[in-house]
């Protein structure tokens, strides 16, 4: 048996780590739940991108938005 | 449009405004990747949260993390204010004019490229190596906060969004810290019974 989660990384017995600690049911309820939270982050982050960009887009003074090449 | 700018080949400030956007939400999936591997290390867990959805919560982020980094990557390359090249972005020695700020982010991602290549492919999976090249993400932190902060653009929101992930980062490595020693008084203990 591998050592599983123990070192922090994702390892080739990760799977069977899972099955022989974890009831099936639990398993895959923790497993539904990184699913929605990782869905949940996903479109936070594109929303928070889009809102952003249209936030920047309405505050932006005319000095940001033209910024000279060697100021870069 | 200012004179001094370099010609762009696609007629829109939008990928600029998406630039900087995605910079904001690169910081904070960076400060929350690092938070959630902080937590993973710790070791604490519950039958409710068992330690592998924290874990995968980690290795999801960092892969989303990957996602925004390449858009924040390619709109300024494709939006072409600033003169940048595919190469600036990825190689921070280019002899080029670009800042020592946007070097910074070159090196920054040059790092995160290599700890998911390390991990996706599993090399050295858990071992000293490993660790190693995971330890680099510190190193890629500290110069995205760095970029952010000197590269002048949204300057104050960014110190703030600096100092939250400050907090953050350095909130959680304590709890980590603190969590490896309570596993070890824990194991301790149970080892005298």
């Amino acid at each position: 048996m591998s050592a599983g989660p123990a070192g922090d990384s994702p390892d080739a017995g990760y799977e069977a780590y899972l099955a022989d600690h974890y009831q099936p049911s639990a398993r895959d309820a923790a497993l539904v739940k990184v699913r929605l939270l990782t869905v949940a982050v996903g479109s936070a982050a594109a929303a928070a991108t889009i809102w952003g960009a249209v936030i920047l887009a309405a505050t932006a003074p005319s000095s940001t938005v033209a910024t000279p090449t060697a100021q870069r | 449009m200012n004179s001094q700018l370099v010609a762009s080949p696609v007629d829109s400030t939008s990928l600029w405004y998406v630039c900087r956007s995605t910079g904001f939400v690169l910081l904070i999936l960076f400060t929350a990747t690092i938070v959630l591997g902080h937590l993973t290390a710790s070791r604490n867990a519950s039958p409710a949260w068992p330690r592998f959805v924290t874990q995968s919560l980690h290795r999801n982020l960092a892969l989303l993390s990957i996602v925004f980094l390449l858009i924040h990557l390619g709109s300024p390359v494709i939006e072409g204010r600033f003169g940048l090249r595919v190469v600036d972005v990825f190689v921070p020695m280019v002899p080029t004019h670009i800042s020592i700020w946007t070097r910074c982010a070159a090196a920054a991602t040059d790092i995160m490229l290599l700890i998911v290549y390390v991990t996706l492919l599993q090399i050295g999976a858990g071992g000293r190596f490993w660790r190693m090249v995971h330890l680099t993400s510190y190193a890629a932190w500290l110069l995205c906060l760095a970029h952010g902060t000197g590269i002048g653009t949204d300057r104050v929101w960014v110190l703030r969004f600096d100092i939250l992930s400050v907090l953050l980062v350095f909130g959680s490595g304590w709890y980590r810290l603190t969590g490896f020693r309570r596993v070890a008084v824990e194991e301790r203990a149970r080892a005298v019974r």
